[in-house]
């Protein structure tokens, strides 16, 4: 084995990659054949690793060593331990106090008994009510601060909170606007509706009056007499619905589509004869029909005022393009 | 102990090939056995204890010395070349010098583990796995705990060499150490030796305590 000396720098070297390549395979090997140079090697690893917490290395050798400890979670359990060892074994200066007598040591010397039994007496009493009184006014601090901390977090709460409920206030106003603008469309809307169905179904000269009579029954594909082909400009429908018996007082229509919308409801409506027919007739604008299914549900209303179902009528819309 | 599928290469041509040249067939895997092993102990020492004790002083030298070459993954590599004098010997090879042997193996399994190219220390240094010493007296650190139980479980002269050790700092530290040494009547490098050993010891203590029991090897 070299001179510790030797060996130590040689095993230094390796660590941190700067052995001459001419010596690296002997001393590998005398890494495993020999125990004393693996063990310098080891401690020439500690004393890297103390050099390293005390800020020994140069920058190329902090480097290099720094290359070692990324890999190894051993190297940086030790740097703790020596840390800690060197914290342990040179704990931080303690500053010496003056010799010459401070406001304290006059205030003491002023306060306390003469030496002896009363002043240990003394000095004991006076310990316990210092640490219980450092210990109250720590934990008073200590409320305080906490009490602070509470405050300013309630502060922020309530301002939160007011801003949320004038931020909901102004939602909800501007809710109840919107509803109302709604509510005023929806009436202005079914406003100009019926106008638009009074010109429609009101008589004049301008106005094309068709007429589909129609048999009771449901059938999937209705009869070619029971289909209506919607005029090209707006035109008033009249559907003579044929009764079976004229039992009843008066009669109500509901026309719905096939799926069960509602187009139009007409009560009070007589009976009138039509060659040798019974039928009631309810007029309605070709504007209230798009190309489809629709169903005539006809009641009749008896004397006493009674309703009873009467019969179904089935007819089909379309338009000229519609596929027959 | 692994599956063994890249027997050493061949040092007559002293080539070593690529790493995606080196895989081979599921035939020619091979695995350990207790028998292969059991051989190979027989090589390390007549007396089977110490054999195993030979056998894990063999394999703490080869972790330190990938951990040395800044070989990732050092205990793998470890025990991947213990694999490979296994399964030479196995195979009937007769090793004169298992030593040496194992320090050939060992520096080619290194040359082919070359480590990454690191990025800039500093990219590095945020995840290093040293846990720094907290100051919370209701939390206390496990690691300050351990320290310092076990730095009272040592041998009060051990622990006040440790410590007298590591006092000081710069020259003050070197006069301290010539003087630790020259009270002992041993030389500087008897000291660090002997301090080494002491703080080896304790490592191994703290790292029980801590239940990591890859700290002490």
């Amino acid at each position: 084995m070299a001179e510790p000396r030797n060996s130590e720098t040689l095993a230094k070297q390796f660590l941190l990659g700067k052995l001459a390549p001419e010596l690296v395979d002997s001393f590998e090997e005398s890494l495993f054949t020999d125990d004393a140079v693996f063990e310098e090697v080891e401690i020439s690893e500690d004393d890297l690793v103390e050099a390293y917490v005390s800020d020994e290395l140069s920058p190329e050798e902090r480097k290099q060593f720094e290359r070692t400890l990324l890999r190894s979670p051993r190297l940086a359990q030790r740097i703790q331990v020596t840390k800690r060892l060197l914290m342990k074994a040179s704990p931080p200066p303690v500053h010496i106090q003056k010799q010459t007598m401070s406001w304290w040591a006059r205030l003491k010397a002023m306060l306390l008994p003469p030496a002896g039994s009363g002043r240990l007496a003394f000095a004991a009493t006076a310990l316990v009510l210092l640490v219980g009184s450092s210990i109250l006014f720590m934990d008073w601090l200590r409320l305080r601060e906490t009490s602070k901390t509470w405050q300013s977090e309630r502060t922020a709460l309530e301002k939160r909170n007011e801003e949320l409920l004038a931020e909901q206030n102004r939602t909800s106003v501007e809710q109840d606007r919107l509803r109302k603008d709604v509510e005023a469309v929806r009436a202005e809307n079914s406003k100009l509706t019926e106008q638009l169905e009074r010109e429609a179904e009101r008589p004049s000269l301008s106005t094309i009056l068709l007429a589909l009579t129609l048999g009771p029954g449901i059938s999937r594909a209705p009869a070619e007499s029971h289909t209506l082909n919607l005029p090209a400009t707006p035109a008033r429908i009249q559907f003579n619905l044929l009764l079976g018996s004229d039992a009843y007082v008066s009669y109500k229509a509901v026309v719905t589509t096939i799926g069960g919308r509602e187009i139009s409801q007409q009560s009070n409506l007589k009976s009138h004869t039509k060659g040798a027919n019974k039928i009631v007739s309810i007029v309605l604008s070709s504007t209230r029909f798009t190309p489809g299914d629709y169903l005539v549900t006809l009641s009749g209303v008896t004397k006493s005022g009674q309703v009873d179902q009467v019969d179904d009528y089935q007819f089909r819309v379309r338009t000229a393009s519609t596929p027959r | 102990m692994s599956v063994v599928s890249d027997p050493l290469p061949d040092k007559g041509n002293g080539a070593i090939p690529p790493d995606s040249l080196r895989e081979e067939s599921p035939k020619q895997k091979w695995a350990i056995t207790a028998e292969a092993l059991e051989k190979f102990l027989a090589v390390l020492s007549p007396d089977y204890e110490e054999a195993g004790k030979q056998y894990e002083a063999l394999r703490i030298k080869l972790i330190r010395y990938f951990e040395w070459k800044r070989c990732d993954r050092a205990e793998e590599l470890a025990d991947l070349t213990l694999d490979r004098i296994v399964r030479k010997i196995d195979e009937g090879q007769i090793i004169t010098n298992l030593k040496a042997y194992t320090a050939s193996v060992a520096k080619f399994i290194a040359l082919e583990n070359l480590p990454e190219p690191l990025e800039p220390i500093e990219d590095h240094l945020g995840a290093l796995p040293v846990v720094e010493a907290r100051h919370d007296d209701d939390d206390p650190d496990p690691q300050v705990i351990c320290f310092d139980r076990c730095l009272d479980e040592l041998p009060p002269e051990n622990r006040k060499l440790l410590l007298a050790y590591y006092q000081d700092q710069g020259r003050d530290k070197i006069d301290n150490r010539i003087q630790l040494a020259e009270r002992l009547s041993i030389p500087l490098n008897a000291l660090r030796i002997r301090v080494f050993r002491i703080k080896k010891a304790l490592e191994k203590c703290i790292g029980k305590c801590l239940g990591v029991a890859s700290i002490p090897k």
